[in-house]
């Protein structure tokens, strides 16, 4: 069977390259010296073949945190919120700093097909599928908060802007209500832009699949692809312009969930430098998610050849540069809190540091400031234990700083009298734990029934890819340059191709 | 389920015809009682007592039917099938609309003069009766809880014989079996103090009929050291008023009287607040002296407090009586500071001669009342600023004598009858009496009581006492003044009977109802024609001019007072009636278990307060950790009665010396059961009505509740109110203490501001002074539109404001009157009609060189601000626009506002649990702030401040509120709709206040129907899951309107009073439209030390603050920096 066909999963284990195929390039995106059909079988075959044992483990442990999220929910709407921790002061306890975490998370998914795809690196093309699913989820975990946090769920549907009976419109000064715009259309457009960019893959599944059923439904959602010109033509017009559209979302998004607490006057949250400061954050955030997912999936499911070190190493340059930008901004809103003469500000920031929640802004300075910057080093960012360490580390600071920015800011804000402590309950624990399950639930579901890596994209950015690639000798660039064959389309060289002047490029 | 004898058309009907021809309505007692005992009524001779005749009793429900009948009508009581709807409506009962009866609180010996405000039927609030001579609209926080009290759901159903349930007619013919050989019988009474002449009449009958007879009257802490004291100065016992706005220095020797446990605290504190109201610079003001033990919400507001061990106020007051000529000074050693204050006190005093004026506490033995009165004497202050009342008391023996005296001869077998008649000396007898052993000895035992509490539990015959709201009766208020205690109500549960009735049975067999007792007493007072009279009182809630008459005094006897014997570094323990609970009277009010202690801001328990010097000593502390307290507690133990109690920590507490309070630790039987819900519902945790007694005791089943607090009355020493040489051994640690309060100090923030006299006299804007936080932006102006504070041109802008020009900034609803608070000496601009333009140009105007106007920056929404939208000036509430002061000098913290709030507004009580997670509910709090000169002084002054919703102008709230349920009205206030409300909680972080609060769970499901009862209709309860927050009780605002508008006039200036304001007793706060000139607020807020809470946020609220001013003695406050700094010297060389 085909299927039995022995791929190599790991560089070290390529088979010795062909003369001259340029195996070795370090510039090359795919390593192994593979074929376009050894990536449509090292991909399909996860969503076709039986899962493995740790697969149904794992989504075993995810499924029943996933259940407990739901039960936990169904408790807090049927006692309140009281069963959480938040309380007078801190009106926003885990429920928002788990929001804002799991938005944070839900970015660079989208960055990484759009931003990306727009700046054209095309080593984005390995990882985006991954983390456009990553974002989604995140985003659909992330919606649960804000649902579920409010005292009376069940009229939730008062924040859109519905025309009904009462002729009450929602009151669109309410940073909240950005939010509510800001984050489901940021869902929408990212979920149509991972849809559309997994037609062909989906196609390609389709056509490979050997059961009526799996026929059917696959032909449903692969929308009648057939791989022609025209469909490849409207297709890529299609991905390109949601690119535009996703990109401001996705600075968007983040920026307006940052007026939640900008646009309040608590000292500690009145503060412009939180849109960029929040972006900054959600990205790395965000990559360190994607690290953290992915070291383990291309180690699973042996894709170390498509999601390579370079790959990851990449993506540690942005976490460490955004850990900076995100460390600075720390330091910034020190010196403003001291440069504003504010004493209300003042107080909030060196709450903060030395306050009865210290613990939480030294564990966020930790982690989100100084542990990154171990990737400063070429060999920690290269190495697979450091990286996955970091990652998750990043991660915990983010979530600390969430926390950080909700709660230290809302427990002691201007009158002393009214200054509390916020603690969390087992049920803000749980519920939390339970986001986490459905989020790996939703994953590991995207992992066993839809192509993990852009099949399509990759093999575009394969020197296969160059329709020159077999007319010449040499390392498969068209140029020699390093660059794959997808470029823009520049007016003269089209013109070159129209009138039959094949020789031009060389 | 309560049940209620109901209107029988047939029978009224029957018996209308045997008496007479008109109507007849039901009577107070049901029909098959009255026809049992019907040959006992006619033991009353014609004239003995009113017959029942049907005239009369159309007389009485004139007055009183209606409410009764509606009371039968309720919701909560199940019909019987006897209801008769209204066919036509009682006279004056409109649904809807709440009836006002005048009526009296009995409160420890006296009767305090209040109006109950009665729903259909349910008496749902309480206020003062400001017509009565000495009374006033504001109460102190007891006659605003004293309202749930009845409808309290562990109250007492039925009669109890030997722990079984019994009937009312079995406990009549218990007390006729009584009349069999009653001069061979030793009977005994043991009741409460009370100032009732029908009580006293009841007394001679019981006397008439047991020769034998021994009347004890008892309180746990009762006033009688005052009697007694006046009884050694002047040879009979007399009642003590000061006459405190007249006085210029006040000396307060333990003497708390601005609190609302003192008997006569409405006078005496209103006085005070004459004495230290400031209108402007010119004003003088009084000068208050405390000297005291524990911290108290007087030495709160003192201009000097000195924190003294109990045991040595006595010398100290010796000492002060010394130097002004009175008395021997006893040789005690004195501290500088001490030494200091008496001198200080001593010349402040003789200063001011007949305008000084020196109070001995009611703890204070009666010696200090005596010598006290020897130095008000010599200072000529007897008729100035003390007048002294003759009760008419003979001479008297002390009280806990008394008591020691019944109690041996019970303990003899001497006493074959015991009645003990709304006390509870079970509970809070000292045990050194050995009462409760002393009982068993007892053959009959009754207890007359609320509650089923431990005296019940103990004695035979428990009886179910009604409510004061529930009986006919009457009492003397502090100055003598009688009144008549009428009924609201139909007693909730038929075996429940007033301590007349019982008196009365007891004494005479006979079963008679308590309106004829009292009728029957007051036949004989009353002028003819007797009806109108009787008619007039009830409806004054007073008889005029009968008042005690003043007592003219020869030369006080000067007592002789030692030094304490006590050793000074033996612990002293001082035994207080708790500030919320009294001695337990209030023990099962949840309002009251969950109002903050005005000083510790503590919940929900009793502690033992000592100072962090005494507790370091101890090894004990209190560490404050996650937002709470969490306390070692400490085992005290005083002649082999020992009480385990957290330890509180208190700053300005004298060193060796522990505070603690009664009230705490009862053993309450309860008579309902616990309700358990399934695991995933927590509502039976939640409930902290669940089953229980609040207080804590048995629950139905028998088994002991965890109990609120530990009891401290058997520790006390009989005839004391200290003890020395008690044990204290720490036991455990980690006890958790719930406050609202977790923060002391200001930190420096300009949120209470405050000066000294002179200060003030020479920047009467001083509030300013205090540096907003944005200097650049506070003092751009300065300089600019000197003068123009207060009487600048008020441009009345559009629509209402406009005849109001000339009123300044407190003309109108304008955003930017207020904008200008923290800018000293700006004009702030009259105001109203700030559109853009007139803003913009007001900033041009007053621009100066140095800095920017926060008026140069128009807000983001300006065009759209409410106020200046049209659909709101069209609307006719835009006619009135609402504002408030809170004067900082004279509130008190006595903690009435917050009561009253929580009565009017249906604040509901979440428990310690709760609270200690922050989620308490009030609207309206008290913030305490402890000031010192210096960090770590451990006798700081203390400030307080009562906060609620500030009704911002620019609202913070409304702004994030993503669905509208928080907006502006018209009238300028901030309004939360609760039906629209989503529970986002983002107003409640945006308030930089922090007054919102929200319902994490539903307290009103698990209400019980009782406590339903309570709840004013007016006010919608909350759902779950909803913000709420200070209304300004909109609903009377409303109320007013309304009324206005039928009678098709404006609202008069002052109508309108919010529920606080009404029960403030200072008059602290002031509410009011500032759009009509003749309002006091306007007023109000042209005072120079009025500021804006937090206004550098530009949120410009409609409430301000007018700031505090101490009158210090300047000379003592330099001789103690002096001395301060000497004692440092050498510890710093």
């Amino acid at each position: 069977m085909e299927t039995s066909k022995k791929l190599p999963t790991d560089p070290s284990e390529s088979p010795p390259s062909p003369a001259g195929d340029g195996a070795a390039d370090p510039d090359r995106l795919v390593k192994g010296n593979l074929s376009f059909h050894d990536i449509t079988e090292m991909v399909s075959r996860h969503a076709e073949k039986k899962a493995p044992l740790a697969w149904y483990v794992a989504f075993g442990v995810s499924l029943s945190g996933a259940l407990l999220l739901v039960g936990l929910l169904a408790y807090v709407v049927w006692n309140g919120i009281g069963v959480w921790g938040n309380n007078q002061p801190v009106g926003w306890g885990w429920p928002i700093v788990n929001f804002v975490f799991w938005v944070g998370i839900g970015h660079a998914g989208t960055l990484i097909s759009a931003i990306l795809y727009l700046f054209r690196q095309h080593w984005r093309t390995a990882i985006n599928r991954a983390a456009e699913a990553m974002t989604i989820f995140a985003v659909i975990c992330a919606l649960i908060w804000p649902t579920f946090h409010v005292g009376r769920v069940w009229a939730i549907y008062w924040t859109l802007p519905i025309p009904n009976q009462m002729a009450m419109w929602p009151q669109f000064k309410s940073p909240l209500l950005w939010d509510v715009f800001a984050v489901s259309s940021y869902f929408l457009v990212s979920l149509l832009f991972w849809y559309v960019g997994l037609v062909p893959d989906l196609a390609t599944l389709r056509d490979r699949a050997k059961n009526f059923w799996r026929q059917r439904i696959l032909a449903f959602f692969s929308l009648g692809w057939t791989g022609s010109n025209r469909h490849w033509r409207n297709y890529e017009k299609a991905y390109l312009l949601l690119a535009g559209l996703a990109t401001p979302l996705v600075l968007s998004v983040h920026s307006v969930v940052s007026f939640d607490f900008a646009v309040s006057v608590i000292p500690g949250w009145h503060t412009t430098i939180f849109p960029p400061y929040f972006v900054a954050g959600a990205i790395f955030s965000g990559f360190a998610m994607v690290v953290t997912l992915m070291v383990i999936t291309r180690e699973v499911y042996g894709l170390k050849n498509l999601i390579t070190i370079d790959h990851l190493e990449k993506m540690n340059i942005i976490i460490l540069v955004t850990g900076s930008i995100v460390g600075f901004a720390y330091i910034t809103e020190f010196f403003m809190a001291w440069y504003s003469g504010v004493e209300y500000e003042q107080y909030a920031f060196l709450n903060r540091a030395f306050g009865p929640y210290a613990w939480a802004y030294w564990i966020m300075m930790t982690c989100n400031l100084i542990t990154p910057q171990l990737f400063w080093s070429k060999r920690l960012r290269r190495s697979i234990p450091v990286m996955f360490a970091l990652s998750i580390v990043v991660n915990i600071g983010m979530w600390f700083e969430r926390f950080v920015i909700t709660i230290t800011s809302l427990h002691r804000d201007f009158l002393p009298s009214s200054w509390g402590y916020f603690t969390a309950t087992w049920v803000d624990i749980g519920t939390f734990v339970g986001s986490f399950g459905l989020f790996l639930t939703l994953f590991l579901l995207f992992l066993r029934f839809v192509p993990m890596v852009a099949m399509a994209e990759v093999k575009g950015v394969m020197p296969q890819a160059d329709p020159h690639y077999h007319e010449h000798e040499g390392n498969g660039h068209a140029e020699g340059d390093g660059e794959p064959y997808i470029k823009p389309a520049e007016p003269a060289l089209a013109e070159a191709y129209r009138s039959n002047d094949a020789e031009a490029p060389d | 389920m309560i049940e209620l004898d109901v209107i029988d058309a047939e029978a009224a009907a029957h018996e209308g015809e045997e008496e007479s021809s008109g109507p007849t309505f039901w009577r107070h007692w049901p029909e098959s009682d009255a026809d049992e005992d019907g040959d006992d009524l006619m033991e009353f001779a014609p004239g003995d007592s009113e017959p029942p005749s049907g005239a009369s009793r159309r007389q009485f429900l004139q007055l009183m039917g209606a409410a009764m009948a509606m009371a039968g009508l309720a919701g909560c009581r199940r019909p019987e099938e006897k209801i008769l709807p209204y066919a036509r409506e009682p006279e004056t009962v409109t649904p809807g609309i709440a009836d006002h009866y005048a009526t009296g609180m009995p409160f420890r010996g006296v009767l305090r003069p209040v109006v109950a405000q009665s729903n259909e039927g349910r008496p749902t609030k309480i206020k003062g009766n400001s017509d009565h001579p000495a009374g006033q609209s504001g109460t102190s926080p007891y006659e605003q809880a004293s309202v749930l009290n009845l409808y309290d759901p562990d109250r007492s159903r039925s009669v109890r014989q030997e722990g079984r349930t019994a009937s009312w007619s079995d406990f009549v013919s218990f007390c006729r079996t009584l009349g069999n050989e009653a001069d061979q019988r030793q009977v005994a009474v043991l009741a409460e103090e009370t100032s009732s002449p029908t009580v006293q009449a009841m007394r001679q009958r019981m006397a008439d009929r047991f020769p034998n007879l021994q009347w004890v009257s008892y309180a746990p802490t009762g006033t009688d050291p005052r009697r007694l004291g006046t009884q050694q100065a002047f040879g009979r016992p007399l009642r003590p008023r000061y006459e405190l706005g007249a006085a210029e220095v006040i000396v307060s020797l333990d003497a708390n009287f601005l609190d609302g446990r003192a008997p006569d605290f409405g006078y005496h504190t209103q006085g005070f607040a004459e004495g230290r109201r400031l209108d402007d610079a010119e004003d003088t003001m009084s000068r208050l002296y405390t000297v005291e033990s524990r911290y108290s919400t007087t030495g709160g507001s003192s201009d000097h407090r000195l924190g003294m061990r109990a045991g040595r106020i006595p010398a100290l007051a010796a000492a002060l009586a010394a130097e002004l000529g009175v008395g021997e000074a006893p040789d005690v050693s004195w501290s500088e500071r001490e030494r200091l204050h008496v001198q200080e006190m001593a010349r402040d005093l003789r200063a001011a001669g007949e305008h000084g004026v020196v109070m001995a506490g009611e703890a204070q033995p009666p010696e200090v009342h005596a010598l006290a009165m020897a130095v008000n004497q010599t200072l000529g202050a007897l008729g100035t600023t003390v007048t002294l009342f003759d009760t008419g008391a003979a001479e008297i023996q002390p009280q806990d004598e008394a008591l020691a005296d019944l109690t041996a001869s019970m303990q003899a077998g001497e006493v074959d009858t015991l009645f003990m008649l709304g006390v509870n000396p079970v509970y809070d007898a000292p045990a050194e009496l050995g009462f409760e052993e002393a009982l068993s000895n007892v053959r009959d035992t009754v207890h007359l009581g609320r509650l089923r509490n431990e005296t019940a539990q103990a004695a035979r015959w428990h009886l179910p006492r009604t409510h004061y709201l529930e009986q006919w009766g009457d009492g003397r208020a502090y100055d003598g003044t009688p009144s008549i205690v009428q009924p609201l109500i139909r007693p909730l549960y038929d075996d429940a009977h007033s301590l007349i009735e019982v008196l009365n049975v007891a004494a005479t067999g006979v079963d008679a109802s308590g309106h004829d007792l009292v009728r029957e007493q007051w036949r004989a007072q009353l002028s003819e024609p007797f009806r109108e009279q009787w008619r007039q009182a009830l409806h004054d809630g007073y008889l005029d001019a009968s008042g005690y008459d003043v007592a003219s005094v020869g030369p006080a006897t000067v007592p002789s007072i030692d030094a304490p014997a006590s050793d000074p570094d033996e612990i002293e323990v001082v035994f207080r009636t708790d500030s919320k609970l009294l001695a337990g009277r209030f023990s099962n009010n949840p309002w009251m278990q969950e109002l903050p202690d005005p000083i510790t801001k503590i919940v929900w328990d009793n502690v033992a307060v000592m100072s962090r010097a005494t507790a370091d000593e101890l090894g004990v502390e209190v560490q404050r950790r996650e937002g709470n307290f969490y306390a070692d507690r400490v085992e005290l133990t005083l002649e082999g009665e020992s009480v385990e109690l957290p330890v509180w920590v208190q700053p300005g507490y004298p060193d060796g010396s522990i505070g603690v309070s009664m009230g705490y630790g009862r053993t309450i039987a309860s008579t309902r059961e616990s309700e358990s819900t399934p695991f995933w519902d927590t509502s039976d945790q939640t409930n902290i009505y669940n089953g229980s007694p609040v207080a804590g005791g048995v629950d139905a089943s028998g088994g002991s509740i965890d109990v609120v607090g530990g009891n401290v009355a058997p520790m006390r020493p009989n005839g004391g109110r200290v003890a020395t040489g008690a044990d204290v051994t720490p036991t455990d640690s980690g006890y958790l203490l719930a406050t609202t309060q977790e923060e002391g100090s200001m930190q420096g923030r300009p949120i209470v501001r405050w000066a000294t006299l002179d200060e003030f006299k020479e920047d009467p804007e001083f509030v300013n002074e205090s540096q907003p936080p944005v200097p650049e932006l506070g003092h751009g102006g300065d300089g600019h539109g000197e003068g123009e504070h207060g009487d600048a041109g008020g441009h009345g802008g559009d629509g209402a404001a406009q005849d109001v020009s000339g009123e300044g900034l407190e003309a109108g609803p304008g955003a930017d009157a207020h904008a200008a608070d923290d800018m000293p000496k700006q004009a702030a601009h009259g105001g109203d009609g700030a559109t853009g333009e007139d803003g913009g140009q007001h900033g041009g105007g007053d621009m100066g060189p140095a800095g920017e106007r926060q008026r140069e920056y128009p807000m983001m929404w300006e065009e759209d601000h409410p106020k200046d939208q049209e659909a709101m000036k069209n609307n006719p509430y835009y006619q009135n626009q609402w504002g408030m002061t809170v004067d900082l000098n004279t509130c008190t913290g006595c903690n009435a506002c917050v009561v009253a709030c929580t009565s009017e507004n249906n604040v509901q009580v979440v428990g310690k649990e709760e609270v200690s997670n922050g989620r308490h509910m009030y609207w309206i709090r008290n913030d305490r702030y402890y000031v010192s000169e210096e960090e770590g002084d451990d006798s700081p002054e203390m400030l307080t401040q009562p906060v609620m919703c500030q009704h911002c102008e620019n609202a913070p709230c409304e702004s994030v509120c993503p669905v509208a349920a928080t907006v502006h009205s018209p009238d300028g206030t901030n309004q939360m709709v609760y039906n629209r409300c989503i529970g986002t909680r983002y107003c409640q972080n945006n308030c930089p206040y922090k007054v919102r609060r929200f319902n994490f769970y539903d307290w009103t499901k698990t209400l019980p129907t009782e406590v339903q009862m309570a709840q004013n209709p007016d006010v919608t309860v909350r759902n779950r899951g909803v913000m709420e927050k200070c209304t300004w009780c909109v609903q009377r605002i409303r109320k007013h309107q309304q009324e206005a508008d039928n009678e098709d006039r404006d609202l008069r200036p002052n109508e309108v009073e919010t529920a606080c304001q009404e029960a403030c007793p200072t008059d602290a706060i002031t509410f009011g439209d500032l759009n009509n000139p003749e309002s006091d607020v306007v007023e109000e807020k042209k005072n120079p030390r009025r500021y804006e809470l937090l206004s550098y946020l530009n949120t410009k609220p409609r409430l301000s603050y007018l700031g505090r001013v101490r009158n210090t003695n300047s000379r003592l406050e330099e001789a103690l920096s002096n001395t301060e700094s000497e004692r440092e010297a050498p510890a710093e060389a």
